[in-house]
């Protein structure tokens, strides 16, 4: 099998998953679309969606930019009062959340770079763009390693903390266990895929030891008899399969918290931050 | 059946059905929930199964999952046994506010327990208790049942009835008394302290006499503001045209509504400044009107959950407290914005006597520990609701008014 079958195979589950995630996106919007809107008497979805386009587009466009991300920072992302609640639950969710941007946000710019600048603009020659399509340049094997192991301590402890210190408060239900699942699923599939790489004939030996969890660990297996270059690509394509699978469940499940979660802290935010001054 | 067995989102702001999605499931509102601390056999009152009760059942009629398999997964019957569980649940919360406080995702709890409440009334799942509550009130522009005319029955015992009270018209400020202040015996003394400390501040005053209706506070925590918008265009009219430039009351729940829902439900500014009585006393202290007696004894504050977390006065209480000479201020264990609950708020007492007392017998034994001679509060209902709890428990403290307070420690 090559890397064009490989890939051709991802985008054919990937893109159905997509369109799915998009729908149950739809879903949820218009749910909360039910809702009142402030300073709006109109019933009517049009009138609703237009308040709400305005309010985001005048804070967009205006000094309260720098208050969204302030909020973003602070309350979404370092959340303050989790910390002031618990340091071991915050440092839990820190680690998981970090992880998960900087991992998301490299996806981002290896797709950008990859599918956009250097398929349509051929900029590959362009340092600080081919970097993001190269799993062995040091900032980008050091960064992909950094964000997977703040996940991979962060799930540790959720697990731990969840299912086997449980504290008397917690409700563990199924949705809890899908969150459980779909993260490790990702995040297995993930270790697996790396660790493949480093086997195979196409890394750079030079710079394989800046994954500095996965390269000593793909020595640990580097003698068993398996075809690492065919399996490098279809890893990923698994990895990147697992990972479309559960984000399409992101709007039917508590993973639906990352999104509404940081939109309500920073809103809450910036309303407190009016309502002090 | 089929439509009222529908639980409706109207009721709910669009942040607020985020909210339900944005509830991580921690539980972190459980830990600090009084309610459900003292009913534990009712994991409907948490925060969390409110949220995930509410969010299952609009998700049955207007998720993508609830679509295709809704009726599957959750049948017209389970539904409603399952909103009643719910009901019971909300009926069962004080709306304290404390699960907002800790919320890791901000989570503005108190207003959607509200909201929650006001989709059962629309679907008719709501203790009866609450139907008494808004016939009293709708008919007779109070909480007791009592003839409105008599609100100022309270000054009969004064030694001397000053002109605010009743013979005014106009003045600069308006002193809205509240239904439990008016009508029930053990609350007289607040009102009866309050026009004491006016007038030795020489305060230009008035009270409204029988053209004071109920501010509409038990109907908005019912879930049934609808029936309070008349009642709240009348007070607004009623205040107007006294011409006062000013509202005070010594009820933290009058207080909270007139200051923040009034506004929005007359859908204009009132015209006026609403102000609560401890935060007139700090300000006329300051101004250096009134002159104390020493006071050498312990005292210890709680905070009412209407002006503290819902309405973030926390400092003026504990200042005029302090301004009395001699006294010993002591926190107890919860306070400020993590303060316990008397137990007396969200209509829970109409629904559950016994869960009411139970969260009453907590916080009194957190006042006990602080040896404190004088537990003292800014609301009428939780002086009554923990001094009840004090007479059960057999613990020796005195529970008063902060009115109350100031008034007794005059120098005269």
């Amino acid at each position: 099998m090559t890397e064009q079958s490989a890939e051709l195979v991802f985008w054919i589950v990937h893109l159905p998953l997509m369109i799915l995630f998009l729908v149950g996106m739809w879903f949820t919007f218009a749910r909360w679309m039910n809702g009142q809107v402030p300073g709006q008497q109109e019933e009517r979805w049009s009138q609703k969606l237009a308040t709400i386009v305005r309010i985001l587009l005048r804070t967009i466009f205006s000094a309260r930019l720098v208050s969204l991300i302030k909020n973003f920072i602070v309350e979404a992302w370092f959340n303050r009062r989790l910390y002031r609640n618990s340091f071991w639950r915050w440092l839990n969710h820190f680690l998981l959340l970090s992880g998960l941007m900087l991992l998301f946000t490299l996806s981002g710019l290896s797709a950008l770079s990859d599918k956009v600048l250097i398929h349509f603009f051929h900029l590959e020659y362009v340092p600080w763009i081919g970097m993001w399509v190269n799993p062995d340049h040091p900032v980008t094997a050091i960064l992909n390693e950094t964000g997977a192991t703040l996940m991979t301590i962060g799930m540790i402890f959720f697990i731990i903390r969840r299912y086997i210190t449980h504290p008397e408060q917690l409700r563990t239900g199924p949705m809890d266990t899908w969150m459980v699942v779909g993260i490790t699923l990702i995040l297995l599939s993930g270790w697996t895929a790396e660790i493949v790489r480093l086997n195979s004939s196409e890394v750079h030996q030079a710079t394989a030891h800046l994954s500095f969890v996965g390269y000593p660990l793909s020595r640990l297996v580097q003698g068993l008899p398996l075809p690492w270059d065919d399996l490098t690509h279809w890893m990923y394509v698994i990895h990147g399969i697992l990972t479309s699978a559960v984000i399409v469940t992101i709007p039917f499940s508590k993973f639906m918290h990352a999104i509404a979660g940081a939109i309500v802290l920073i809103v809450r935010g910036m309303e407190e931050e009016v309502a002090h001054g | 059946m089929a439509e009222k067995s529908r639980l409706s989102p109207r009721r709910f702001t669009f942040m607020q059905l985020m909210e339900l999605d944005a509830c991580t499931r921690c539980g972190e509102c459980i830990t600090w929930c009084p309610t459900y601390n003292e009913k534990t056999d009712l994991d409907a009152i948490t925060p969390l199964q409110k949220i995930e009760t509410t969010r299952r059942a609009l998700d049955r009629h207007y998720s993508l999952l609830g679509k295709l398999f809704g009726r599957r997964t959750l049948t017209n019957e389970s539904e409603q046994e399952m909103l009643q569980v719910h009901s019971e649940g909300t009926y069962d919360c004080t709306l304290c506010g404390r699960c907002a406080v800790v919320c890791p995702v901000h989570i503005d709890t108190r207003a959607l327990w509200i909201s929650m409440r006001e989709t059962l009334v629309d679907q008719g799942i709501y203790p009866q208790a609450m139907d008494h509550m808004r016939e009293m009130v709708t008919t007779h522009y109070n909480i007791s049942g009592d003839a409105n005319d008599d609100r100022l029955i309270w000054s009969q015992n004064l030694p001397e009835i000053p002109a605010g009270v009743g013979k005014k018209t106009k003045a600069e400020m308006v002193y809205f008394v509240g239904c439990v202040a008016s009508f029930y015996p053990q609350s007289y003394k607040i009102p009866q302290s309050m026009v004491t400390i006016m007038e030795q501040a020489d305060l230009d005053y008035l009270t409204l006499g029988g053209e004071e209706w109920c501010c509409g506070f038990p109907l908005i925590i019912a879930g049934m503001e609808d029936e309070a918008v008349e009642i709240i265009r009348h007070n607004v009219e009623a205040v107007r045209k006294t011409e006062a430039k000013r509202l005070m009351t010594s009820c933290p729940s009058c207080y909270h509504v007139w200051k923040h829902e009034y506004p929005h439900i007359i859908g204009e500014p009132l015209g006026f400044e609403v102000l609560h009585s401890t935060e007139l006393l700090a300000e006329i202290i300051a101004a250096g009107k009134l002159a104390f007696r020493s006071l050498n004894e312990t005292v210890t504050y709680h905070d009412p959950c209407d002006l503290g977390r819902t309405s973030g006065i926390y400092a003026a209480p504990r200042q005029v407290i302090q301004a009395i000479p001699g006294v010993n201020f002591v926190e107890m264990k919860d306070h400020h914005e993590y303060s316990l609950c008397c137990g007396g708020g969200g209509d829970v007492e109409m629904s559950d006597k016994e869960l009411s007392a139970a969260v009453a017998k907590r916080r009194i034994q957190q006042a006990a520990e602080t040896e404190a001679k004088y537990l003292v509060s800014a609301c009428q209902q939780c002086v009554r609701t923990l001094a009840g709890a004090a007479r059960r428990e057999k613990i020796r403290i005195r529970t008063v008014d902060i009115v109350e307070l100031v008034a007794r420690t005059l120098a005269t």
